[in-house]
């Protein structure tokens, strides 16, 4: 909302400076965003007389005039069809300002121009760019400056107003708030106005069909106005607070709009059919067009003001193309009117308009506002425009409108802010916001008066008083009461030690969007992706299945960058359809890397060697152990997100899917290198970490070591031998290694060799050579019967 | 053994330990010399050990030379080890300026690290943490917050919809009902999470981003409770001397409601480019629980008063960092994320 320092000026006398305005505004809850001061719209333009206007020898439609400006005689260049010699004409001069330009002097076709003879929208003062503003009757001689009283410098503040407060959506509300403030009277411009000739009521018939959405309706009759272009004062006063001026009739609507906030509309009233006003709820498929020349299908909700034929506005929100007033326009029906907000709501955002009364109808306009409003805006019309104000209001209120009471009691203001207001300070507060005081002792008794639809309750009137109490009053509590802390959430305790255990063994942690394409969504061909109804754009339509195509954008990204080697991880959430009314959802740890398992050492003279899936597994079992995971395990051939993926399981339960992603993926991201990647879900993960650890017996006997080397078939797993040995040795075996396997020529082509280092140890004893013989021979045997492993040489 | 013999011995291992010494050049071969000769299983010890099958006579005369020998041969150690270290100085043989062996070092997102510094000065305030999901009902994220359907309040937030009643939260508040309707009061609980609004990205928006809600409920909880726990948050994060400001603004979930600003980091309150001259931050919003709220979950209104605050996560972080644009946040582009963690 703009609100003009110079028009809060013409209700109240304030002398202090626009930043300090700003602040005390904005310490009230009235955000000023930005200030904007406004010179003058124009700089250095001067009254000059036109002299003479000859051809220009290049161009058809433009003239060269010689320009009297007092001091010198200035060749101006012109295009506008309306310039004579003779004529007073306002002449921006070198080094000056209009339209938003500086004046320099300027070639035009080849011939010189010094200076610019102004239009009304060159100087901002209407859209009116037809031609030269011609000056009627010069208040002084050529070359004094061109200042008409209205073009005093102003500040115009751009106010951010909260939802609940549609009584500042105008510069009485704001010079209302800040009365209170400066504690300084605020004088309403009086609209006691002339009337005569016949009655509104004889005119106006006025039916409301739709009660629910015209709680009142309220309208006058105007008599034989003259349409025509404002006086620039008010053309003025709209420019300054952003409105172009139309006409005078309806300028004086867009005035009295930004003085009281309250809407109003002013009909042709010879194109009201039956000269009666009916207002009513559309027909589904119903079609209107409004003023701004657009076709809207209509459905049942949506509020319509018609005459005794067909509809003339869309209530509330714009009037209609066949009603509006024209040039041709004689006599005016003036609506003001209260609609519902609800009703206004849902038909503006369905159509998409947001127009300066929708903005307030749907906030909560005042129903008895209406009365001031079009009494004001009459005044003004027959003013201005010359009309004859029909006597007497025809209005229409199907129900009585009445006044909240709410009764204030002050110790729940201090129990509310921690401190006491002193009565007679919340009793000012409140009266200089126009609040009725119906008791004004403990507990107050506050009328509350309609414009201000958002004080319902007690704790309503309590931030009334604090806002302009101010916070500042209220004391910082020293003692600061705490709860008793309840244990923290073992969840996100162990999810902060995964990101350290990741960031430790140097992953660096990423965070991606979680809306993404169908690209990222069809990794998991499984499950279906939740879609949005409005996306930004059909990137970012769905909700991520999966984490690791946000890591594969993260690659591509670095690598086209000139980052090759990249270790990442994401703790996120992810979505699927459930088949309930909530998707499913829920946090996955991802992580990838590409690259050189190592940056390469100065005394390396080659990189060091590239990633694989056992250098890959091993940051897996890394973060196993660390969490204290004993029997993590992979089993391959698990089909999905990583084409012929491995999966992760603690114990029985699959916690996870790691692999190499496939090259058919890779190729969608024009990723040229390996990338190994893993998702583990984060609930399976942090389900098997163990709530306690204790403390286990450190060996205190030595251990002994042996090796063991087998030949078996290609296709039998180490972790089954693994498994066997230690079932065979059971309690002396502490540790199984795996150091070598080999595959080759001195072999046959089905056969490997897998040589274990096992480790024997007992807690009670030191072993001897007879205790391990015996066990050993045991697991050589089993080897053999179970895998037909032989015993190399 | 006769004690000639065990002269002789001590005699040799000198005239070796000599030799040997006058050759060693380096660090590396000296602890092999000194492990050699002096060390727990050295030759000198191993002297010592064979003394007891001397006589008395021998076995002192022996001990003596066993241990000048031993003394000897510190001296000359330690001496050697001495020149060494001079010369590394003197001659510059090792380049300590040559890098270390390189690592990849590891980050945690800023976001995370702010979130982290978040957490822990709630934590020690005496806060829970409490977590919601991030795909929400309309009655959570809107209508049990006092956003009724239709109310303009609703234009507040640009929101996405998954269902006309199904949406992605545009703030953590939604978790403040899901605790309240699971637990009497006290409440004092911080709700961190990601959350969501339709808005186009630009410098300084992303439709994704993070908040920390925080809600506190009790008897006799007030504003001035709020400002002190604003208070001790700002001098957590930004040191003792930031001031905090409230201004009174509106939010449907509290009345009063409020929006808090720090006296600006950058500048100590004397105004320049992100204080916009001000000298105040915007930091988030803040008020007392609207009793409607209460009245959703069906604590007692007269009974229980209690203050919410939210915070935005990128907003704290491009402060403390000095990060000038929210994108950054999620291109995830390694050379920024290199920069803090």
């Amino acid at each position: 909302m703009k609100i003009s320092l110079n028009w809060l000026r013409s209700y109240m006398d304030f002398n202090l400076s626009a930043d300090e305005i700003a602040r005390k505004l904005t310490m009230v809850g009235l955000e000023v965003e930005e200030v904007h001061s406004k010179p003058s719209a124009f700089d250095q333009v001067v009254i000059g007389k036109v002299l003479s206007v000859n051809k220009h020898p290049n161009a058809d439609k433009l003239s060269v005039c010689d320009v009297d400006t007092g001091s010198e005689t200035l060749s101006v260049v012109c295009g506008a069809p309306n310039v004579k010699a003779g004529l007073f004409v306002p002449v921006a001069k070198i080094g000056g300002r209009a339209a938003d330009m500086d004046i320099r002097e300027v070639t035009i076709r080849g011939v010189q121009s010094y200076g610019m003879i102004c239009s009304e929208r060159e100087l901002g003062l209407s859209d009116n760019h037809q031609g030269i503003l011609i000056i009627d009757n010069p208040s002084g001689k050529p070359g004094q400056l061109y200042l008409p009283e209205f073009q005093v410098p102003d500040t115009v503040l751009e106010i951010n107003i909260t939802p609940n407060r549609p009584d500042c959506l105008s510069h009485l509300g704001i010079a209302r708030e800040l009365g209170a403030i400066l504690k300084i009277p605020v004088n309403r411009p009086d609209d006691t106005l002339q009337e005569s000739g016949g009655s509104a009521d004889q005119k106006i018939a006025i039916e409301i069909i739709s009660q629910d959405g015209c709680p009142r309706y309220s309208a006058r009759y105007i008599h034989d106005v003259k349409i025509g272009p404002s006086p620039a004062w008010l053309r003025s006063r709209l420019a300054s607070v952003g409105i172009r001026s139309i006409n005078n009739i309806v300028d004086v609507t867009n005035y009295v709009l930004m003085e009281t906030g309250h809407p109003l509309h002013a009909f042709d009233y010879d194109q009201i059919a039956g000269h009666g006003i009916i207002v009513r709820k559309a027909r589904k498929g119903e079609r209107f067009t409004t003023l701004d020349e657009n076709e809207h299908v209509l459905n049942e909700h949506d509020l319509l003001i018609c005459d005794g034929e067909r509809p003339v506005a869309l209530a509330g929100i714009m009037g209609g193309l066949n009603s509006e007033v024209t040039g041709e326009t004689h006599h005016i029906l003036l609506e003001s009117a209260y609609f519902d907000p609800m009703t206004v709501r849902r038909t503006a955002k369905r159509l998409g308009l947001n127009t300066e009364a929708s903005q307030r109808f749907e906030r909560g306009a005042d129903p008895n506002g209406t009365i001031y409003a079009i009494n004001r805006a009459s005044k003004m019309m027959s003013e201005i425009c010359g009309g004859t104000v029909y006597s007497g209001i025809a209005d229409r209120v199907p129900s009585d409108i009445k006044p909240v009471s709410i009764t204030l009691r002050s110790d729940r203001i201090s129990v509310v802010l921690g401190t006491n207001v002193p009565h007679e300070e919340v009793l000012t507060i409140l009266k200089h916001l126009d609040l009725n005081i119906a008791r004004p002792d403990d507990p107050i008794e506050v009328i509350v008066p309609t414009f201000r639809p958002d004080l319902i309750n007690e704790i309503d009137l309590i931030e009334e008083v604090v806002r302009h109490y101010g916070f500042d009053h209220i004391p910082v509590n020293p003692v600061m009461k705490t709860a008793y802390q309840k244990t923290e959430d073992i969840g996100s305790k162990n999810t902060e030690t995964i990101r350290d255990i990741m960031t430790g063994m140097g992953f660096i942690e990423v965070l991606n969007n979680t809306l993404v394409s169908q690209k990222h969504t069809s990794l998991v061909p499984d499950v279906k992706p939740v879609s949005l109804q409005n996306p930004l754009s059909p990137e970012t339509q769905f909700l991520r299945t999966n984490i690791l195509a946000n890591l594969l954008d993260n690659v591509q990204y670095n690598i086209n960058r000139g980052e090759r080697n990249l270790m990442l991880f994401e703790i996120g959430n992810v979505f699927h359809q459930s088949g309930d009314r909530l998707p499913h959802e829920s946090p996955v740890l991802g992580l990838c890397i590409t690259g050189h398992t190592h940056p390469t050492p100065f005394w390396q003279a080659s990189g060091t060697t590239e990633s694989n899936l056992f250098h890959f597994k091993g940051f897996l079992q890394n973060l196993g152990k660390r969490l204290h995971l004993p029997d993590l395990s992979f089993a391959s051939g698990i089909s999905g997100l990583l084409g012929d993926g491995i999966a992760v399981f603690s114990g029985q339960k699959r916690i996870g899917l790691m692999g190499e992603v496939p090259q058919s993926v890779l190729e969608h991201w024009d990723i040229q290198f390996p990338v190994f990647a893993c998702e583990f879900e984060l609930l399976s993960l942090l389900d098997k970490i163990p709530s306690t650890i204790r403390f286990a017996q450190i060996p205190r006997f030595p251990s002994v070591k042996r090796d063991l080397a087998v030949l078996v078939e290609k296709g039998i797993h180490a972790k089954d031998m693994i498994d066997l040995i230690q079932k065979t040795g059971g309690n002396l075996i502490s540790k199984i290694d795996i150091f070598d396997v080999y595959e080759g020529k001195s072999l046959k082509e089905n056969q490997k060799s897998v040589a274990f280092a096992l480790t024997f140890m007992s807690m009670d004893r030191t072993l001897r050579e007879e205790d391990i013989h015996p066990v050993f021979n045991k697991i050589v045997q089993a080897l053999s019967d179970k895998f037909h492993a032989a015993l190399r040489s | 053994m006769p004690a000639p013999s065990m002269i002789q011995q001590i005699t040799d291992i000198r005239r070796d330990f000599e030799a040997e010494c006058a050759k060693i050049h380096d660090n590396r071969s000296l602890e092999q010399l000194r492990i050699r000769y002096a060390g727990r299983k050295g030759k000198v010890a191993e002297l010592f050990k064979s003394l007891g099958t001397l006589n008395e006579d021998d076995r002192k005369n022996a001990g003596r030379l066993l241990n000048e020998l031993k003394q000897q041969i510190t001296e000359s150690l330690a001496a050697k080890e001495k020149a060494f270290s001079v010369s590394v100085e003197s001659e510059s043989i090792l380049d300590m300026t040559l890098p270390g062996e390189p690592r990849y070092a590891g980050r945690l997102h800023p976001l995370n690290r702010v979130l982290r510094e978040i957490k822990s000065c709630f934590h020690h305030l005496g806060f829970s943490i409490a977590q919601g999901p991030e795909v929400e009902t309309e009655y959570y994220n809107f209508e049990a917050l006092n956003i009724p359907h239709g109310h303009p309040a609703r234009d507040m937030q640009d929101t996405f919809f998954i269902e006309d009643d199904i949406v992605l939260r545009t703030h953590t508040s939604p978790v403040q009902i899901h605790v309240m309707e699971n637990q009497p009061p006290p409440v004092q609980i911080i709700a961190p999470g990601r959350t969501f609004r339709r808005d186009t990205p630009d410098a300084s928006h992303s439709p994704v981003f993070h908040q920390v809600e925080g809600l506190c409920v009790d008897e006799g909880i007030s504003f001035s409770d709020l400002k002190s726990v604003i208070l001790s948050f700002a001098h957590y994060m930004f040191g003792s001397d930031v001031k905090i400001r409230f201004r009174p603004s509106f939010f449907p979930f509290t009345e009063p409601s409020a929006e808090y600003d720090f006296s600006c980091v950058m500048c100590k309150g004397r105004g320049c480019r992100v204080c916009k001259g001000t000298g105040w931050v915007e930091i988030s919003g803040a008020g007392m629980v609207n009793p409607a709220v209460f009245r959703y979950v069906g604590y007692d209104t007269e009974k229980y008063t209690g203050y919410a605050f939210g915070m935005g996560v990128e907003r704290l972080a491009m402060l403390l960092y000095e990060i000038p644009d929210i994108r950054l946040f999620f291109e995830n582009d390694v050379r920024f994320l290199h920069q803090f963690g």
